[in-house]
């Protein structure tokens, strides 16, 4: 996963002036960088639908059962586009306000440990290196979303290793976060079994809290996730609407209503199609192409175009 | 000849530009022509140390004693070389270099004189100074601290800030606005905090505005405020003294209008909306607890009757045990959905409030008992309403009151309407997309240029808050 970041920031560090589409034309010339970008956007609408269709089959079991599919995530593309359509700024203070409300995540999941039982984490290992390693490859791309930062690298402040530091620090927050959330859920359940059956095993812990004064706290989890859903499908919208916007050299809110419509309808078919798992395995593959492969491909190639300049230029 | 001269003069009349002429016979139409023959436009003719001499003066502003004293005994009594050479020896006067200047004089309460051979115009400022006495505002009461109060002359106020901050530092530019009739504004800021681009930017959008007339902040705050549809107000009015200043230092850029006892402050943060002049002297821990209580005011204010409303409608398991069956007995004869219901309780919560404002304080209270006690006692006996909905809204209403500025109460009073909508459509999750979108507005805003909403973030805690009272605390140990 660093490995990842660290690819993505050395390609960015090339070209410390130019959004990553700028990037792909340069690196890759015109035509095959206008290729890229379109391959991008693509890529990040799917990734939205996805997301969009999770949200939709979570909320729709758990909280509005009878309300069609449809309205709920429709809500959510209208709310992201009124965000994404302004600023880029007034998007990053919104993202800073919420973040406080993962504390109250951290709260609810700390307080399931009083009815934990530590020894149902064990046997650890027991499956072998190799398998737990299969495992977290799967699950490694979840955590991936800080990537938004080299998007949009010449808009942030700050140097480039400051950057760099600020995307490692917060991975390593968000894999800990996630680790921390997984261990509570195989604490809190007695049988690997048991997993298997909860389909969502984390709400499915919070639902049986009991504060006395009030129940259900899986219903608050879900309305306060619904936010963080949110901020992960704008991010997705705003770097794909920018995508288009780069390539037709528009702006950006150009394309928001055909990127909002494109990913509604893919999502419903997502959730129509109800193979949310195959989806996210071809999803995965995706992942690997555009985040490991294609920056690598296009950092190396950076890397012989410039020597092979800077060698002309001393053969002048 | 002089026929002869009038009429080649009568084209125009309407031209401001019109150099002076020294025949009072000429000055005589031209003042009444310009001012459409009213009837306070009194001008007099007399004969003075052997020269005609005009008077004009708008009666109904004129203070006629000063007139008495400064003009006839004085002024006239003046020889006229000595007036002709501007040497001003105890009588403040003005030379008029067009005709445009004495109309404007003349409005501003001043007396208009032409001396016939000295091919001039003077003006004396006769102003009738009627004002309200300083008092303190009706609606920003504090406890303790000062009790002064803007009033409704712009000089007068412009006074009483310079009374209290003396600082060589306090710059005020007097400025216009208005296209038909010119209201006098002035900008008040400290030099050395306030921003320089602010301030130009607050000028140009007074000049490039268009607007016949302003007559109240309201109106300019309109035409000068970053987003006008925005429900939440993005400048702070306030009639208050202390608080102005205290907004001052902070390199806030204050705005005065003739004829208005609030000013406007900006650029603002959306905390100054809950900040109370009482805050500043009262001890830290007790303005932490209630600033605490007014940010929970808020919260309250925007979401119980929306959470009331998703829970009834949607989510009735989240309630313990002990609470379902009181609820349920409650709701359970009431003809209609939570959301009528809410709307009608809301409604009528605010028509009371509206209908308290209008009458005079002696019947008031009577409109609250019968608004309150009556209608609310017997809307339940008669079974249209559930107990538990009278008393989420009475609580939303006593939280929306608490919030200390009226403009930010408003706004909080009408945000519950759309959140109580969403409620009762989607629930929860209804609940939480308002939240994005308010959240998400918030962040958008800005206030010349400053954000609105920005949130804390942990360097601006230990500055701002522990940094204060780590200071504080060695200064008053030393």
């Amino acid at each position: 996963m660093i490995g990842v970041i660290l690819i993505m920031w050395m390609l960015c560090n090339q070209y410390p002036c130019l959004v990553m589409y700028d990037i792909f034309k340069k690196t890759s010339g015109e035509f095959l960088g206008k290729t890229l970008i379109v391959c991008y956007a693509v890529y990040f609408m799917l990734q939205g639908s996805y997301i969009l269709a999770r949200y939709g089959h979570i909320v729709g079991s758990w909280v509005l059962e009878r309300t069609p599919h449809w309205i709920i995530i429709s809500l959510m593309v209208a709310v992201s586009a009124y965000l994404v359509k302004d600023t880029l700024q007034s998007l990053a203070r919104f993202y800073v306000l919420v973040t406080p409300l993962l504390i109250i995540l951290l709260f609810l999941s700390t307080y399931s440990l009083k009815d934990a039982n530590f020894l149902y984490i064990l046997p650890i290992g027991s499956a072998g290196a190799l398998n737990i390693f299969k495992g977290s490859k799967e699950a490694i791309f979840s955590m991936l979303g800080f990537d938004f930062i080299f998007f949009i690298f010449p808009f942030v402040n700050g140097s480039s290793k400051q950057k760099l530091k600020a995307v490692i620090m917060a991975h390593i927050f968000v894999t800990l976060f996630y680790t921390y959330l997984v261990f509570i859920s195989l604490v809190y359940f007695m049988s690997p079994v048991d997993i298997n059956l909860t389909p969502e095993p984390f709400i499915y812990m919070i639902k049986a809290y009991s504060f006395h004064v009030i129940e259900r706290m899986d219903l608050f989890f879900i309305s306060i996730w619904i936010i963080s859903v949110a901020t992960s499908f704008m991010y997705l919208l705003l770097l794909s609407s920018k995508g288009l916007a780069n390539l037709f050299r528009l702006e950006h809110t150009r394309f928001l209503p055909l990127i909002c419509v494109i990913t509604l309808i893919v999502s419903i078919w997502f959730m129509h199609i109800d193979k949310l798992n195959v989806i996210n395995k071809y999803l995965t593959a995706c992942h690997y192409v555009f985040q490991l492969f294609i920056p690598a491909l296009l950092l190396a190639v950076s890397f012989i175009t410039k020597r092979r300049a800077s060698v002309r230029h001393e053969a002048k | 000849m002089d026929n002869n001269r009038n009429k080649t003069e009568t084209p125009s009349m309407n031209n401001n530009n019109l150099p002076i002429e020294n025949d009072n016979h000429t000055i005589e139409k031209y003042l009444h022509h310009s001012f459409k023959h009213t009837q306070d436009l009194t001008v007099q003719r007399i004969e003075e140390n052997g020269a005609s001499v005009l008077i004009a003066y708008l009666d109904t502003i004129a203070d006629h004693n000063k007139l008495q004293r400064i003009v006839f005994q004085t002024f006239l009594k003046m020889p006229l070389n000595e007036i002709n050479t501007g040497n001003q020896t105890c009588v403040n006067y003005k030379v008029l270099r067009e005709m445009a200047e004495a109309k404007e004089e003349l409005l501003k309460g001043s007396c208009v004189i032409s001396i016939e051979g000295t091919k001039q115009l003077y003006a004396i400022n006769i102003a009738n100074d009627v004002m309200r006495s300083i008092a303190e505002p009706e609606n920003e009461k504090v406890v303790q601290g000062s009790h002064e109060g803007f009033v409704e002359t712009l000089r007068q106020n412009v006074y009483l800030i310079r009374k209290t901050l003396k600082s060589d530092d306090l710059i005020i530019q007097y400025d216009k606005v208005g296209d038909e009739v010119q209201t006098e504004i002035a900008l008040v800021y400290l030099e050395k905090h306030s921003n320089k681009r602010v301030i130009n930017e607050i000028k140009r959008r007074i000049k490039s505005k268009p607007i016949d007339c302003v007559v109240n902040v309201g109106q300019l705050e309109g035409l000068i405020e970053d987003s006008a549809r925005s429900p939440f107000p993005q400048m702070l009015n306030t009639e208050r003294v202390d608080r102005t200043i205290a907004h001052l230092n902070e390199g806030k850029i204050i705005i005065f209008l003739e004829g208005c006892a609030t000013c406007l402050i900006a650029p603002v943060h959306f905390s100054a909306f809950l900040q109370s002049a009482d805050d500043y002297s009262s001890r830290w821990n007790t303005r932490l607890f209630i600033s605490s209580l007014r940010f929970m005011g808020i919260f309250v204010a925007v979401f119980l009757p929306a959470f009331y409303i998703a829970v009834i409608a949607f989510h009735f398991d989240v309630l313990p045990d002990e609470l379902v069956m009181p609820i349920k007995n409650s709701i359970n004869e009431i003809p209609f959905p939570p959301l009528i219901e809410a709307f009608i309780m809301e409604l009528t919560i605010e028509l009371i409030r509206e209908a308290g404002l209008r009458l005079p304080p002696r019947i008031g209270p009577t409109v609250s008992i019968v608004g309150g006690l009556v209608i609310g006692d017997a809307i339940v006996r008669a079974g249209l309403i559930s107990t538990t909905m009278i008393i989420v809204v009475a609580i939303t209403a006593i939280a929306a009151f608490s919030i200390p500025t009226h403009e930010m109460s408003e706004a909080v009073r009408l945000l519950r309407f759309p959140f109580m909508l969403l409620a009762a459509c989607l629930g929860l999750v209804g609940m939480s997309f308002g939240v994005i979108v308010v959240l998400g507005h918030l962040c958008k805003l800005e206030s010349f240029g400053s954000p609105y909403f920005t949130p804390f973030t942990l360097k601006d805690f230990k500055d701002k808050i522990i940094g204060k009272y780590i200071k504080k605390l060695i200064k008053t140990n030393t």
